[in-house]
């Protein structure tokens, strides 16, 4: 095995990632290594590089968290996953596993939770360090670069619509039709539900419309919320809001249907008025929800492996990381970008 | 008018019904009299004729699955004409706990139709207007009738079970009921599993798409997340329950079951396996289903009966000859 890996290293927050070349990890007791085969460039590895949340990581540290490898090395005292395995390194790179949040299936919450790509070096490198108790599962029908979005993108969507409680038959609302959205129709399709996509672009309530979205709502065209209210006899019984745009997060609420849950998982910095008059007399539930846990990580991936989910991917190399950052900053990417490191 | 009619005087006869001519009844106040134009028949009434149930009324029409034309006191809301179905909540007293607790299902006062006050089994029926439901148009009247009592109790059985989307859902005796669950435990992306006596229904269970069809002593591949029995048989609930997983829930649809057998508590309820049963149904109900058969395009196999022929309806019932729902037609 080769000894260096070629990584995109932020070293100051705000400042392009630079190219450079590291010493290849070797995994210590309860580690594993993986050689990196695609990994997903997320709008959360903006946020890390330019420092935007109060927790900050520690400098220098390399971003990404839809990392999808072979297993090519284990540490001691690992037993559950073995040299040649496919697994997927996520957000959620570790958790303490005795809190109370650990012991009732909601180590997404785990005060002691590690972050791929953010407390940990993630996967914007040929090799990195994972905590095979902590890593997804990839079934075999999966390519890498089609599984990459999913362990982030993916499980946000698929648990944020559970997290609805939307029954099948039900409707849901999914604000936006970008990384997330585009995943989050397809979920919720699957799962029985009736869809109803809002952008503000056409082309993507098209495409919308395209992966099975029963209604598309275009929010230029006035305020979202009473066409979906007049459309679905009194608003959506959940609320996905993946758009990242304050407003978004405001017409979702006015989406949501009486005793109905909207739920946020998009991260836009900032803070949004809630209109508290229709949230009281509509007992209406505002909750958000993070990444998911392991289970759930099967269950989002299992959906793809039945062919009942597909996220639109572009391939980058490693090397054009900075340009890809740049596009995303400006809205310029139309779907998710998968770094191949199948490509140089 | 002519009418179907039960009474103690049939004992020992080999009939269930008496067909006869029978006083029209008269439009009680802030009811609407229907002109019945089908009336489907469920195991229930069954029970009913056959003594399993408590008789409450010396002479009784059954029938609680009736499709009806408003034809006296109509409203605003049910002008002349209007196409509406009845189901087994005649009426609820609106004032009990249950009533305030969202669960009129339970109410301490109910009236039943065609148990506690006359039925479908005729040519009018008189019924209070808010235990009233539109029909989705696209149905005729006799592929309507079955989802008024089978359809919606088969539905909120479903919702007792704690049925989630995706789930391994067993079906544990199969008749119309079992067949309505069908498409909405695949919209909801469920497996369909169904064990059931008689090779007509597993038949049309497997023309429904069920996942496995078995016999009714065969277990099922894998362990079930929920189960539903339709089956008046306890040995039917032990089955049912003894395919469960850990967690997994049993709901029993059925209003008469004839009796428990003993089982192994150890092996099949330890584990927090549960038994539920299902208990007549709110109109809430009865409004989701009637949109999701709509929705999903629900049309339920029927076989009409004219109601000179009730008796042999209720024998098809009875003997399951018919792989579809029994709809009487005055």
């Amino acid at each position: 095995m080769a000894s260096k890996m070629n990584v995109a290293v932020v070293e100051q927050f705000g400042q392009p990632l630079v190219l450079q070349e590291w010493d290849i990890p070797s995994p210590g007791a309860g580690q594993i290594l993986v050689k990196t085969e695609a990994c997903g460039v997320c709008h959360t590895d903006l946020h890390a590089a330019h420092g935007d949340w109060p927790v900050k990581p520690t400098l220098p540290f390399i971003p990404g968290h839809e990392a999808i490898g072979l297993v090519a090395a284990v540490g001691s005292s690992v037993k559950n996953i073995k040299e040649g395995d496919r697994v997927g390194v996520p957000w959620l790179y570790s958790a303490c596993g005795h809190c109370e949040y650990c012991l009732t299936a909601w180590e997404t919450v785990c005060a002691e939770a590690q972050f791929g790509g953010y407390t940990k070096n993630g996967g914007f490198a040929q090799y990195l360090l994972a905590d095979p108790d902590y890593v997804a599962h990839i079934p075999d029908l999966l390519k890498p670069v089609e599984a990459a979005p999913l362990i982030c993108a993916g499980i946000t969507t698929y648990k944020g619509i559970k997290e609805t409680a939307a029954k099948p038959g039900q409707w849901i609302a999914i604000s936006g039709v970008g990384g997330l959205g585009h995943l989050g129709i397809q979920y919720a399709k699957a799962m029985g539900l009736l869809v109803c996509a809002i952008d503000i672009d056409d082309g993507k309530l098209a495409h919308a419309k395209r992966l099975g979205a029963d209604l598309v709502i275009n929010a230029k065209a006035g305020d979202p919320a009473v066409a979906l209210k007049k459309e679905t006899g009194g608003g959506a019984h959940g609320v996905l809001i993946t758009a990242p745009s304050l407003i978004a997060f405001k017409q979702g609420i006015g989406m949501t249907r009486k005793r109905g849950t909207c739920v946020l998982v998009g991260l836009p910095p900032g803070e949004f008025p809630v209109p508290l008059f229709d949230v009281v007399a509509s007992c209406i539930t505002i909750r958000g929800s993070f990444v998911g846990t392991r289970h759930d990580m099967a269950e989002a991936l299992a959906f793809a492996a039945d062919g009942k989910v597909k996220a639109d991917i572009e391939l980058q190399p490693l090397s054009s990381i900075n340009q890809i950052f740049s596009r995303l900053e400006h809205g310029d990417v139309p779907s998710r970008v998968v770094l191949d490191f199948a490509r140089s | 008018m002519r009418a179907a009619v039960f009474s103690s005087a049939l004992t020992g006869t080999g009939r269930f019904l008496e067909i006869k001519d029978v006083p029209r009844p008269q439009l009680q106040a802030g009811h609407v009299l229907l002109r019945i134009v089908a009336c489907g028949v469920c195991r229930t009434d069954l029970h009913i004729v056959e003594g399993d149930l408590p008789q409450v009324r010396p002479e009784l029409i059954p029938g609680h699955q009736i499709v009806g034309e408003v034809v006296e006191g109509a409203t605003t809301e049910l002008p002349l004409g209007t196409r509406v179905g009845v189901s087994w909540m005649g009426g609820v007293d609106g004032d009990c706990w249950y009533c305030h607790h969202g669960m009129e299902n339970l109410c301490d006062k109910p009236t039943f139709t065609g148990y506690t006050v006359n039925g479908g089994y005729a040519e009018f029926a008189s019924v209070r207007p808010d235990f009233t439901f539109p029909l989705p148009p696209g149905l005729d009247d006799v592929h309507v009738a079955p989802l008024l009592c089978a359809g919606i109790i088969g539905f909120r059985s479903l919702r007792v079970a704690g049925v989630e989307q995706g789930e391994r859902v067993g079906l544990f005796g199969f008749g119309s009921s079992a067949s309505l669950a069908i498409p909405i435990l695949q919209s909801w992306k469920c497996d369909v599993y169904v064990a059931t006596r008689g090779e007509v229904h597993r038949n049309r269970a497997a023309s429904l798409g069920a996942t496995w069809v078995g016999k009714e002593d065969e277990k099922p591949p894998v362990a079930l997340d929920r189960a539903v029995t339709f089956a008046p048989s306890g040995k039917v609930v032990v089955s049912a329950l003894s395919s469960l997983r850990k967690g997994g829930v049993v709901a029993i649809n059925a209003i008469h079951l004839d009796q428990m057998p003993p089982f192994d508590y150890d092996k099949l309820l330890w584990g927090e396996r549960q038994i539920r049963s299902v208990a007549n149904m709110t109109r809430q109900d009865a409004r989701d289903f009637l949109k999701v058969a709509h929705d999903l395009n629900i049309r339920p196999q029927v076989t009409v009966f004219p109601l000179e022929d009730a008796n042999n309806a209720l024998l098809a019932v009875k003997e399951e000859t018919e792989a579809g729902s029994a709809v009487i037609v005055p």
